[in-house]
């Protein structure tokens, strides 16, 4: 029951941003940080002390969560793939996470990661793949031979 | 993947890790994340970056009010600085590269506990992070991943000093 909260708030936490940013025009370093503030501050007001896994792992989580969302419309302009790339950011957090406790910058990495995996996917699964390889292949080859 | 193997992770988180590091290694070149041509930040803004971190690390450990409410205070008070001067591109830049300073401030107790480390991650922070401008474009993490580099080289080269000098 705590995997699914945390993935849920994950998904939360990314859509959230990318909403700001893409509806309300806000700055992304903006949306990320008020919201993960807001979640912050609220879980720090109302249980201050607490040794509850779930209130302890939210705030870092949803923080996290923020840097998903913060992707641009360039690189992916679907809620869908913003959500996958959340799902797979809380599930490396919970099973991962532990392993670079205290890293500054460890949420950042994780969802850079999640967002890079999920940015392949899509070229992975097209089948003119190998045929794109090759051609862009050849072509650097030609440009790297008129270059000389 | 070092970290991990020192650990003792189990074999299936491994294998996860393997999985991924190639999906995000065909995503490095299949994707368009990059310039075609290297481009380096400003010097003078990356200044702000370790101005960030110290404000973030007080936050953080002096304060005592945590490392999530530390970075994102410190980010949300710099993504205003822009506001100063809406025509000023010098400080349109600053609250990506403070946002990434203040990563570098939420490394905690068991890592660091020192003023000099932070500075020290920081610089070596500023500088991954002023020849990255032109690669990752538009992904989100990449200010975080900047930071995770930096301290991670600068534990890395602390503890070799440390095993070097005692």
């Amino acid at each position: 029951m705590d995997r699914i909260i945390l993935i849920l708030v994950a998904v939360i936490g990314a859509t959230g941003v990318q909403y700001l940013i893409r509806y309300k025009q806000w700055n992304a370093v903006r949306a990320s940080s008020f919201l993960a503030l807001l979640v912050a501050v609220i879980f720090k007001l109302a249980f201050n002390g607490s040794s509850n896994y779930l209130v302890n792992a939210i705030p870092p989580l949803f923080l996290g969560a923020t840097f998903v969302g913060m992707v641009s419309a360039k690189q992916t302009s679907s809620f869908i793939s913003i959500g996958l790339a959340a799902v797979l950011y809380s599930l490396l957090f919970i099973y991962s996470g532990k392993y670079y406790q205290g890293y500054g910058g460890l949420l950042g990495t994780t969802a850079c990661v999640s967002l890079l995996v999920v940015l392949s996917s899509k070229y992975l699964k097209s089948n003119k793949k190998l045929r794109l390889g090759l051609r862009k292949l050849a072509r650097t080859g030609k440009n790297v031979i008129t270059d000389k | 993947m070092f970290i991990l193997v020192d650990q003792k992770a189990p074999a299936i988180i491994l294998t996860g890790v393997a999985v991924i590091a190639f999906c995000v290694l065909y995503s490095y070149f299949k994707t368009p994340l990059h310039l075609p041509e290297l481009q380096a930040g400003s010097w003078k803004i990356m200044l702000w970056l370790p101005v960030a971190a110290f404000t973030a690390f007080f936050l953080n450990q002096q304060m005592a009010l945590g490392p999530v409410i530390a970075g994102s205070a410190t980010g949300l008070a710099a993504s205003f600085l822009p506001e100063i001067n809406k025509q000023s591109k010098y400080l349109a830049d600053l609250p990506e590269v403070m946002y990434c300073g203040a990563f570098v401030g939420m490394t905690s107790t068991n890592v660091s506990n020192n003023v000099s480390f932070i500075l020290f991650a920081s610089v070596i922070t500023a500088f991954f992070f002023m020849f990255s401008k032109s690669l990752f474009q538009g992904i989100g993490g990449k200010a975080g991943t900047m930071a995770f580099i930096g301290v991670t080289v600068a534990v890395l080269l602390y503890k070799m000093y440390v095993s070097w000098i005692g």
